[in-house]
């Protein structure tokens, strides 16, 4: 049960994207087809899964013996960058039908603040093995619904008559402000709060 | 291959200056970083115990602070949770030896009721009305005839919560209050037995040293890695029949140490039914040599101590 | 020199044009003295890692050249973080894990990469300097905006300042509180960006 409602936690309540602002750059620039929106969500679900998991092992069994948490966002990043690199060349070479869906994605990816900022979260929340990866992946999960329904909304927009100055980004964030402002809604939600 | 050489020694290079001037910004941070928090928990723990004479000694970590004027017991100070609307409500409230409240506060920080809304409570006038209230008086004024508190419109659950959490708070902690002085042995005490396994307490010896049946158990402290590890060991003439390690979250000295891998029953078992004098031999757990040897001499010293009482 | 620290602020801005390093922008502009705190920390790390990168641009191997971008950039992050913790603790507690995050800000790694990495110390100072502050002053007005019609407030600085009333007690009470919530930030800078462009055209 209570890994049902950390995974509402995070899907939906404290969705990444539209509750905590992480994965903005990705969640504007990659939105504007669905087909596109699914490929990047779920590279992101793969990356940070993995990059959750690995920080986690990490601060666990080193930085934190060894009282090296200063160097934790170094680390992180490192790893995370690694990580991203790694994966690209893997799937060229072993997965070459994953590579051509989701590889394009990859390197956006390692700026992608949302992959560190749910690794920081994971830490700060103090979560065990287990809930570290259910905290991921509904975060991950969270960030492909958001992107999906962005997309969706922006594949109508195109035909909409929006004001010359409003097109493009402007019309793209009032979007975000009104999907925001229904996640609100869920706040609440099952006695789980923001 | 020459050049891959020189390409990774370059990135390792950039990396070894990186963590030198890391480790050197972190030494230089970390005290200003302590002295700080310690000093923002003493500002709240006096907002809520106003007198300056006195001062105060953390019994359990964020939960139950003892109030003393020199060496007189003067009160304490409790937090108490009690869930709200969307978050847990925690008051911080001094209460003072005779169990009337001198004042509370609701920290904004880890709060998250409605803006506006149940976030009120943290506003100085609700607070207020708990100064000098007794226990029966402690309820919203629509919820019980005695009760004295005016909730924020609009806002029950939020006001509701905090208002129970003071006063089930004073409550939890009515067994504390009445023994002030001693009652540190006894609050240990209920904890003690539970983790030692001692069916009951026949004689509190002193601070820390408790006499059962069939064993003494005593709590001690040796510094470790960190900070302080706490070690509650049961013995049994010259054999230690068990051990417990503390558990951050159950603090019992100022900083909750980071004593998790030590602190499980893994290593605590190795310390089942062992003569006091093979201590010593055990082994640490890998990849924290310093805390085991820190656990080994917390029980080496506390049985020195039990060894002077008993003479 | 002066060009390229102008172009920095405007031609090149970080949140208008670019449209980078928005999540802290979203983030952080809930007050302005967040907001100001943020900008100042972006524009040290941005400037010192622009300087060092343009200094060892001939030494840094270009097959390895992200890792090392990624080891200074993150190492100046850091110590802005710890700084912050240790001289500003309640703005360090208000910025929370967006310090630490500056170092994913594409704008930083973007400007190491595309022109640190290419020209001489003092023209890359300049265009640190620039797109930091350009980056600070958007989200100085985001702040500003929001914490005004959010709160009532201008300025607030926890623990010393309380902030000056803009608009009057009754206001303060029940004010536009949406606008320091999520939703309230993706308006603001959906307004911003099109009054720049609106204007910015011209």
């Amino acid at each position: 049960m209570n890994l049902f409602l950390l995974f509402l936690s995070a899907f939906l309540v404290n969705n990444i994207v539209l509750m905590r602002f992480l994965g903005l750059c990705p969640f504007f620039g990659v939105s504007a087809k669905i087909e596109t929106a699914i490929g990047m969500g779920m590279s992101v679900i793969f990356v940070m899964t993995l990059s959750t998991i690995i920080t986690w092992f990490l601060y666990q069994y080193i930085l934190l013996p060894l009282d090296l948490l200063y160097l934790r966002t170094v680390v992180f990043i490192l790893v995370i960058a690694s990580l991203v690199q790694f994966l690209e060349l893997f799937f060229k070479k072993q997965i070459p039908g994953l590579y051509s869906a989701l590889g394009i994605f990859l390197p956006l990816i390692t700026t992608n603040c949302a992959i560190l900022g749910v690794a920081f979260l994971n830490i700060d929340s103090h979560f065990g093995l287990l809930s570290s990866v259910v905290f991921a992946v509904s975060s991950a999960l969270g960030f492909l619904i958001a992107l999906v329904l962005m997309a969706g909304i922006r594949e109508r927009l195109e035909n909409a008559p929006i004001p010359k100055a409003l097109k493009g980004l402007p019309i793209s964030f009032i979007t975000a402000a009104l999907m925001a402002l229904a996640f609100l809604g869920f706040s609440g939600f099952m006695g789980l709060s923001l | 291959m020459k050049s891959k050489a020189r390409q990774v020694s370059v990135l390792f290079i950039v990396a070894i200056i990186s963590a030198f001037l890391l480790s050197f910004v972190y030494k230089e941070t970390k005290p200003v970083i302590l002295e700080y928090s310690s000093k923002e928990l003493n500002s709240s723990l006096r907002k809520v115990f106003p007198d300056s004479e006195v001062h105060f000694k953390t019994v359990k970590y964020d939960t139950l602070w003892r109030v003393s004027e020199g060496n007189r017991y003067v009160g304490i100070v409790f937090r108490y949770g009690k869930r709200g609307y969307s978050s847990i409500i925690r008051p911080i409230v001094g209460v003072d030896s005779t169990g009337k409240i001198i004042k509370i506060l609701i920290p904004k920080e880890g709060l998250s009721e409605t803006p506006g809304l149940g976030m009120k409570v943290t506003e100085a006038w609700f607070g207020q009305q708990f100064s000098g209230l007794t226990e029966d008086e402690i309820w919203l004024r629509c919820d019980n005839e005695n009760g004295k508190i005016d909730g924020v419109t609009a806002a029950t659950i939020s006001s509701r919560a905090a208002t129970a959490a003071v006063r089930e708070g004073l409550k939890e902690f009515e067994d504390y209050l009445s023994t002030g002085g001693h009652g540190e042995s006894k609050w240990y005490s209920d904890d003690v037995i539970r983790l030692s396994g001692m069916e009951e307490v026949e004689e509190v010896v002193k601070d820390k040293l408790w006499k059962g049946k069939d064993r003494f158990v005593y709590l001690s402290y040796k510094k470790g890695f960190i900070s302080k590890v706490g070690v509650v060991v049961s013995i049994h003439k010259d054999t230690v029949l068990g051990i417990h390690i503390q558990r951050p979250e159950e603090g019992i000295e100022e900083t909750p140490g980071y004593v998790t891998r030590v602190s499980s029953p893994e290593f605590e078992n190795r310390f089942g039914n062992v003569y006091i004098g093979d201590i010593d031999k055990l082994d640490a757990l890998s990849g924290a040599t310093v805390t085991s040897e820190a656990v080994k001499e917390a029980i080496k010293l506390g049985y020195e101590e039990l060894i002077k009482e008993r003479k | 020199m002066k060009r390229v620290f102008i172009d920095g602020i405007i031609k090149n801005n970080m949140v208008l044009v670019l449209a980078i390093g928005l999540c802290p922008t979203l983030a952080v502009s809930t007050s302005a003295y967040n907001a100001l705190g943020m900008g100042l920390a972006v524009i040290f790390v941005l400037t010192f890692s622009n300087l060092l990168i343009s200094l060892l641009r001939n030494l840094i191997p270009r097959n390895l050249r992200i890792p090392i971008f990624i080891v200074i950039i993150s190492t100046f992050v850091t110590m802005v973080d710890y700084m912050l913790k240790a001289y500003v603790p309640p703005l360090s507690r208000q910025l929370g894990i967006f310090v630490p995050l500056i170092v994913v800000n594409c704008g930083i790694l973007g400007r190491a990469e595309g022109y640190a990495y290419k020209h001489p110390p003092h023209y890359a100072i300049m265009d640190g300097l620039g797109i930091g502050l350009g980056f600070a002053i958007i989200l100085f007005i985001m702040g500003t905006i929001r914490e005004i019609l959010g709160q009532g407030i201008w300025l607030s600085i926890p623990g010393v300042f309380p902030g000056f009333k803009v608009f009057g007690e009754a206001f303060t009470n029940s004010s536009v509180l949406l606008m320091i919530l999520p939703p309230g930030g993706f308006l603001a800078i959906a307004l911003l960006m099109g009054l720049y462009n609106h204007f910015g055209k011209k």
